[in-house]
């Protein structure tokens, strides 16, 4: 029982570790900064979590994985306010993107 | 694995000397001292982790906040120097003796060091007595609150001074709001719901860092620290402003004086555990939750001031 | 000689170089706090072994025989005072410079040298 839940865990932990990685790729291939934030989101809520719940299984139930269960609730929670926050007052301090050579418009 | 991390933490500390401009220097200094926050964990001192975990955040918004009210937003990103002074023409005194000294120092401190392995006689008495002669199970508190009690009493004092440093050299010509309804609230919908739900359980855990200083790694420093990141989230988020400076300032001069008189009840009595008549070990527990307590209240009082006179420094 | 001693050394000196080669006065701040986290990753990385482990002593007499290094704690309870210190002192430093920018409109430090001397002079012509 205990090696399947090690096996478990660790399938968990390195398909996390590929999100992050693919996530990292993507903030240096975007080329404004409203794209990258996106990917920010992205690495925090799906990384973070595959990989504190592989943590969580490979302890089985106990106060650790409690308290692991507890950090995860909290980076549910706060990941939007960041988001938004740091959308928000790039906007309100008057942050545009670069007119690229196809585009007629400047994107706001 | 921990020589890897601290080499990243060697190369985030170089690019810092390579920006140009002052916000991305700002925000390079505060990666590197998120990743020596880390180092320390590896290093094996929890209680200084958390310390440097929420000193780099407050450095940043030091930094930022302030800057950004006084010179406002749009000026930040372009905050470099000056256009009409002449650098170019002192590159030998700028530049080249510096290095130079920084170089020779370097070399006299490396041919000073100590190349003996170290003897731990002074380790191994402090762990194995911690415990019996001052109390509690956490050596690093029994450390910094009963043998080497003066330092936290010069490093209270001296929080105290920059509070009166900073309160006096700032100035603030508007009317302190003392009807403690939200004054401006220029947030919306998303950021007030989620920082309802954040904030007691911030507060919570300063609370319960505090008080469990002597069990476990924590202590005054660390959940005083905390508790001050929930003051500093009202005034950044929701621009209330209804806290009366004064009488929190007249609390900290007060808690001054009663760390003070503990700690000197304490050390010309003698440890608890030696000299008779022997005390039991819930007195010794009293002391120790009771100056962790006065401590944390301190520390949170202080930084709550610092942060309140920067961001309400240039509200006219 | 530990390779994190040897890290947290060249920190600290880089700090000092940044300090002493800027024109910007917030830059020199920036570069003082630079130092600070330095000098206090070298004192804690002086007994350095893989794997080291807090000294709290209740999870010391689980471990049998004390097979596991346990890192030391005097230095610990110093830092700790010194990272507080260091972000009132930082505090201080700014609002000197707030202080300065307002009287003399500058961030540089050789034209605020300069006025700072018209300052002087005019003051001692008045008495």
């Amino acid at each position: 029982m205990e090696n399947l839940l090690h096996i478990i865990s660790n399938i968990f932990i390195v398909v996390g570790t590929f999100f992050i990685l693919i996530g990292v790729i993507a903030i240096f291939k975007f080329k404004d900064f409203f794209s990258r934030i996106l990917s920010t989101s992205k690495i925090d809520t799906v990384g973070a979590i595959t990989i504190l719940s592989g943590l969580a299984i490979r302890h089985g139930i106990s106060w650790f994985s409690a308290k692991t269960i507890l950090l995860m609730i909290l980076i549910l929670i706060i990941n939007p306010l960041k988001s938004h926050t740091l959308l928000r007052y790039a906007v309100i301090s008057g942050h545009k993107n670069k007119k690229a050579k196809g585009n007629k418009e400047v994107a706001k | 694995m921990t020589t890897t991390i601290m080499s990243f933490w060697l190369f985030c500390n170089i690019f810092v000397l390579f920006q140009k401009k002052l916000l991305s220097m700002i925000l390079w200094l505060f990666l590197s001292s998120i990743i020596a926050s880390l180092g320390f964990l590896f290093l094996g001192s929890p209680d200084v982790a958390m310390a440097e975990a929420t000193a780099s955040a407050f450095v940043t918004i030091i930094f930022i906040v302030c800057f950004e009210n006084f010179f406002g937003i749009k000026n930040l990103q372009n905050f470099i120097e000056e256009e009409n002074s002449k650098t170019r023409e002192n590159i030998f005194k700028k530049i080249i003796l510096p290095a130079f000294v920084v170089l020779c120092t370097f070399a006299l401190f490396m041919n000073f060091l100590p190349q003996a392995p170290q003897d731990t006689y002074l380790k191994n008495l402090y762990i194995l007595r911690a415990s019996t002669d001052v109390g509690g199970q956490n050596v690093v508190g029994a450390i910094y609150l009963g043998y080497r009690v003066y330092d936290t009493i010069f490093e209270a004092l001296l929080l105290l001074i920059a509070v009166v440093a900073v309160v006096h050299l700032s100035h603030f010509d508007g009317v302190y709001k003392k009807d403690g309804k939200q004054s401006e609230v220029k947030n919306n919908a998303i950021s007030l719901f989620t920082v309802r739900i954040v904030a007691p359980i911030t507060v919570l855990f300063g609370i319960y860092l505090i008080a469990n200083g002597a069990i476990t790694a924590g202590g005054g420093f660390q959940g005083g620290l905390a508790v001050a990141s929930f003051f500093i989230c009202r005034f950044l988020i929701f621009d209330i402003y209804d806290i009366p400076i004064k009488k929190v300032n007249k609390l900290e001069d007060t808690i001054f004086v009663a760390v003070v008189i503990m700690a000197s009840l304490m050390v010309f009595h003698g440890f608890f555990g030696e000299i008779p008549p022997n005390y039991l070990p819930i007195a010794q527990n009293i002391y120790l939750f009771i100056m962790n307590l006065l401590i944390g209240i301190k520390v949170a009082c202080g930084f709550t001031i610092l942060l309140y006179r920067y961001v309400a420094i240039e509200r006219n | 000689m530990n390779s994190i001693e040897l890290i947290s050394i060249i920190v600290f000196f880089l700090g000092l170089y940044g300090l002493l080669t800027n024109r910007n006065i917030v830059k020199t701040i920036v570069f003082a706090s630079m130092m600070e986290v330095g000098i206090i990753m070298f004192w804690l990385s002086i007994g350095f072994t893989e794997g080291m482990v807090a000294p709290i002593v209740a999870s010391m007499f689980e471990v049998d025989n004390y097979q596991v290094y346990i890192s030391d704690p005097l230095p610990q309870a110093l830092m700790i005072t010194a990272i507080v210190i260091g972000i009132s002192i930082t505090a201080i430093k700014t609002i000197m410079f707030i202080t300065l920018y307002r009287k003399f409109k500058t961030t540089d430090w050789d034209i605020a040298k300069i006025k700072s001397k018209e300052v002087s002079k005019e003051a001692i012509q008045k008495g």
